[in-house]
């Protein structure tokens, strides 16, 4: 028994023996197999992973290499463009001859052109490259001018032979600026990437944003001429008023609006000093900019089409004209006319024209917005007004109307007015205009001191902005 | 011990039939052509796919709000995307982009023809990329604050410290955030093209500035010492 047992047990130990080394198999493939699964799918995994990363650092570095392309083309041209300026600015200097001098001039301005546009596509935030930027504008801006005045027979003064010597100063600076840059492009740096040599490019121009740099004051009849930065308000004169003082004053010019809200949000110290306020007008959020000085309503503006598109409102014109200038007469900008009209999203957008002795001022808009479904006054702009307006002393005309119409080229639909306008800078000049039509409108000045064409302007007609001229 | 060299070799073919099986299927998802699937319909959500969600995911991945590739296919990672599109733009972050996420994102949906886009009306591209200038860096300003913003573009384009064009000073390396998180692309609303109107039409607001920055999150120490010479919501004008 005890034998036959002992066989039992010992076979059933056997038999356990041998059914745990199954399992135990069993066991191991299934972790093996797993293992093996698991390794193939990372492998796999992996290889997938890789494929698209090395796909996207093979993206990644053929933008750079495109981009590094952009800068290094933009460099190159303003090197290319840089090499010769300083030379050409000293032969203009030196040359007696009309002829050479404007052939100079232009090759200047275009020059200057092109380095203008290949400088914008570097990064601006510095003062250095500020300065530099305002050189090149100024000195294209600056030969264009002279090269129109050489052109009309006037010669070179002995300031703007000086000016163009010390022009040529600057430029060899500015070439030594690009130079700078050459260095460590030569050290085999790119442009873009880390240590990118477009890092340092702005810094190379840091001379001149130094206060001892020496810098000719441009003073000439172009459109970046120094006379057109810190101008000042002349219209605007009087006590300065302060923050009480203006809420009264949005009380006594916006006595027809349903005014709420008036908030005080502080001064305005831009080119015109203000006080400026938040409010609700009609239920709109509104803003208002009271002249610090006099008191005048500069700004007015609504928020009102907000959200909605209105249609045009039919015929709505003479009563919009009509109440734009009751409105500003009502500002104290006086007798007001109306001097362009347009309509767009149901707002009509009407200039108005101070008139001097039968003379229109151009340079005096006051810009108004009125709402074209219940003609309603919902802005106003006064900046040119407050920037240009004073008593002029306007001199009687050399050629009269008749002769004035004879020098036109194309049939006239209007009889024809005087009227001062802006020219290039902060020149003005007094014209007889006409509104003339071939093949589309335009408005054709005449300078009634010399017979000759002062300005052209050419009116489109655009759907969404409304027609305008150029 | 055969019967188990038998099994051992049986179980590893079954695994590596699952494994090929597996690697197919991957593969074949991966290589999935694309715009299979549901037709564009007015709302894209999670399960959509085609052309027009790949269009989406474009801009998403444009915009950073989205890595990967376009595949068509609008899953849990560019729902999630969008979510936080929506966040960013003030729009309802469901994940679900219907007619104002599409308006927002420039997109198109088919079938919800009654979304006249409010930047359709204007055919001049200078009204265009101003409105797109102030839409992608003042939405949520006041009105005065957007239309200064755009008088700030103009006034560069005036002035001779900076490009001549419109285009040239918008696209100046560094000069806007919106040029450089893609924002710029964003459709612009009717407010945005109302202020970049006004500033055409001569408004100021801030009469002559060339800078503004939000002095909450302006870290730029250059910018920071430009004097302020006015405030209009969140911006300061320089």
């Amino acid at each position: 028994m005890s034998k036959s047992k002992q066989v039992r047990v010992c076979e059933d130990s056997q038999d356990k023996r041998n059914k745990k080394s199954r399992n135990s198999r069993v066991i191991k493939t299934a972790v093996m197999g797993t293992a093996f699964g698991l390794c193939a799918s990372a492998i796999v995994g992996l290889s997938v992973a890789l494929y698209f990363a090395d796909k996207t650092v093979a993206t990644h570095e053929s933008y750079q290499r495109q981009m590094d392309a952009v800068y290094s083309r933009a460099y190159y041209d303003l090197l290319d463009g840089a090499s010769d300026l300083g030379i050409t600015l000293r032969k203009i200097g030196v040359s007696n001859s009309p002829r050479m001098q404007q052939s100079l001039l232009y090759e200047v301005w275009s020059a200057a052109n092109l380095a203008e546009s290949s400088l914008a596509m570097f990064e601006g935030n510095d003062d250095g490259i500020l300065q530099a930027q305002k050189f090149v504008n100024q000195l294209g801006d600056y030969s264009h001018t002279l090269a129109k005045r050489v052109a009309n027979g006037e010669s070179l003064s002995a300031d703007e032979r000086g000016k163009l010597l010390k022009m040529g100063d600057m430029a060899d600076e500015y070439l030594k600026s690009l130079q700078k840059v050459q260095r460590s492009l030569d050290e085999g740096r790119m442009f873009v990437g880390d240590g990118g040599a477009i890092e340092g490019f702005a810094g190379a121009f840091s001379q001149f944003a130094e206060p001892s740099f020496a810098y000719p004051e441009m003073i000439y009849d172009g459109p970046f001429s120094d006379a057109l930065e810190n101008r000042k308000p002349i219209a605007l004169e009087g006590n300065a008023i302060d923050e009480r003082g203006g809420e009264a004053l949005i009380a006594k010019y916006l006595a027809d609006y349903d005014v709420k809200n008036v908030r005080y949000i502080g001064e305005g110290n831009g080119d015109i000093p203000t006080l400026n306020y938040s409010l609700t007008v009609d239920g709109m959020e509104g803003f208002v900019q009271i002249s610090k000085h006099g008191g005048k309503l500069v700004a007015f503006n609504t928020a009102t089409a907000y959200g909605a598109q209105a249609a045009a409102v039919q015929d709505a014109g003479p009563t919009c004209q009509q109440n734009a200038r009751e409105f500003a007469r009502k500002l104290g900008f006086g007798d007001m006319q109306v001097v362009w009209s347009s309509s767009v999203d149901g707002e009509c957008c009407i200039n108005l024209a101070p008139v001097q002795d039968g003379v229109i001022l151009y340079p005096d808009l006051v810009k108004v917005k009125v709402r074209e479904s219940d003609s309603r006054v919902i802005g106003l702009d006064a900046m040119h007004y407050a920037f240009n307006h004073k008593d002029r002393q306007i001199a009687a005309p050399a050629i009269g109307l008749e002769q004035a119409a004879g020098s036109l080229s194309i049939p006239a639909i209007s009889d024809g007015r005087l009227a001062l306008i802006p020219l290039q800078g902060t020149k003005e000049a007094l014209t007889y205009e006409f509104e003339c039509e071939q093949d589309g409108t335009y408005f054709v000045y005449i300078d009634a001191m010399t017979g000759e064409e002062a300005n052209i302007l050419y009116v489109i007609d655009e759907e969404g902005t409304g027609s305008r001229t150029i | 011990m055969q019967m188990n060299t038998f099994s051992r070799v049986r179980a590893t073919r079954i695994l590596m039939v699952l494994l090929v099986g597996l690697m197919l299927a991957s593969i074949i998802m991966l290589a999935l052509p694309e715009g299979v699937g549901v037709a564009d319909a007015a709302v894209l959500k999670q399960g959509s796919s085609g052309a027009t969600v790949k269009t989406m995911q474009t801009k998403l991945i444009n915009w950073g709000y989205l890595t990967g590739r376009a595949d068509g296919i609008f899953g849990a990672k560019t729902k999630a995307a969008v979510i936080k599109f929506q966040r960013n733009n003030g729009l309802t972050a469901d994940g679900v982009v219907g007619t104002k996420t599409a308006q927002a994102m420039g997109l198109k949906l088919s079938g919800s023809s009654s979304t006249s886009s409010s930047g359709g009306s204007s055919s001049s591209t200078d009204l265009n990329l101003l409105a797109r200038v102030v839409y992608g860096e003042a939405r949520g300003e006041p009105y005065t604050g957007q239309v200064a913003v755009a008088a700030v573009v103009l006034n560069r384009v005036r002035s001779s410290s900076f490009p001549n064009t419109i285009a040239g000073v918008v696209y100046q390396s560094g000069a806007f955030d919106c040029v450089a998180d893609g924002q710029i692309n964003l459709a612009p609303n009717q407010s945005a093209f109302n202020a970049a109107r006004d500033a055409l039409n001569g408004w100021d607001p801030s009469y002559g500035c060339l800078f503004y920055y939000n002095p909450r999150t302006a870290t730029s120490k250059w910018m920071l010492s430009r004097t302020i010479k006015l405030n209009i919501g969140n911006h300061a004008f320089c």
